[in-house]
């Protein structure tokens, strides 16, 4: 797995805010800018805003870490619109931090940190 | 409220300009794209509070990453720092100047007492920010990478 230095300088490190909700959206299939904003903005349940300056730089450092691809959009699509799909590498970067955020909440339930277990 | 969507759409498409010149080639059309889009879809639905949002969202962005750019550079920074310099020099020979003679000076003797120090030592003080500047090898507008996490 390549671990641009931007992104995540050791494997253990968190991916940041908008790279993990970029990945997130695209997990679903293949999407075009403002959609993967939106399908981030509903994935976050509006907790996350993401502008097009957040959105396009982000996008520019995945495609850079081969994290994500361009391709080719839906012959009647709009022509300026650019498609983006996850690939390998970004897939298992996306399991490997889900599987980190899993394990946090594992371990806040075994200490009885969890939110939903310490109202009731 | 439809005529001011085209016309916020037309704003932030000049605002592009001052954004990283790498990002602007690359995406600026989708970004333009992108923010139209979601201008509209926020109007539609929230009204003026869901423009208002996307507005500070991209104001926000535009703190963030077109001005550090500029900040950085030496065409900006350097006349940024002179002209501060030359500000706070003025302003202290003027303070100076009356507190000396507050009777006695009129406005365009302290003026002219508050100008002399400044105009001498400006030069000097470019050359010095541009050898700073270019020291730390500041040369050009250049993407952060500091500016992930929100």
């Amino acid at each position: 797995m390549i671990y641009h230095e931007w992104i995540m300088p050791r494997s253990e490190q968190p991916i940041p805010p908008a790279a993990f909700f970029i990945l997130f959206a695209l997990a679903t299939g293949d999407k075009h800018g403002y959609a993967i904003m939106h399908e981030a903005r509903k994935l976050s349940d509006n907790t996350f805003q993401m502008g097009p300056a957040t959105l396009y730089t982000t996008v520019g450092r995945l495609l850079e870490s081969r994290w994500i691809e361009e391709v080719r959009g839906p012959d009647d699509g709009d022509p300026r619109r650019r498609y983006y799909r996850l690939t390998k590498p970004g897939k298992s970067a996306l399991h490997h931090e889900m599987e980190r955020m899993e394990a946090i909440v594992r371990k806040s339930k075994a200490l009885r940190l969890h939110p939903v277990e310490s109202r009731s | 409220m439809t005529d001011a969507l085209p016309l916020s759409s037309r704003i932030y498409s000049r605002l592009l300009v001052l954004y990283p010149e790498d990002l602007r080639r690359e995406f600026g059309a989708e970004m333009a794209l992108v923010f139209a889009e979601d201008l509209d879809a926020a109007r539609q639905e929230a009204g003026i509070l869901g423009v208002i949002r996307v507005w500070r969202c991209a104001l926000g962005e535009f703190f963030r990453f077109a001005l550090p750019g500029y900040v950085s550079s030496p065409a900006v920074r350097v006349p940024a720092i002179c002209c501060a310099v030359f500000m706070a020099m003025m302003s202290g020979n003027m303070a100076l100047a009356l507190r000396q003679s507050p009777h006695t000076a009129t406005l365009f003797q302290s003026a002219f007492i508050a100008l002399w120090l400044p105009m001498f030592t400006t030069p000097f003080i470019a050359l010095v920010a541009v050898w700073t500047c270019r020291g730390r090898g500041v040369t050009s507008l250049h993407l952060s990478h500091d500016d992930q996490g929100h």
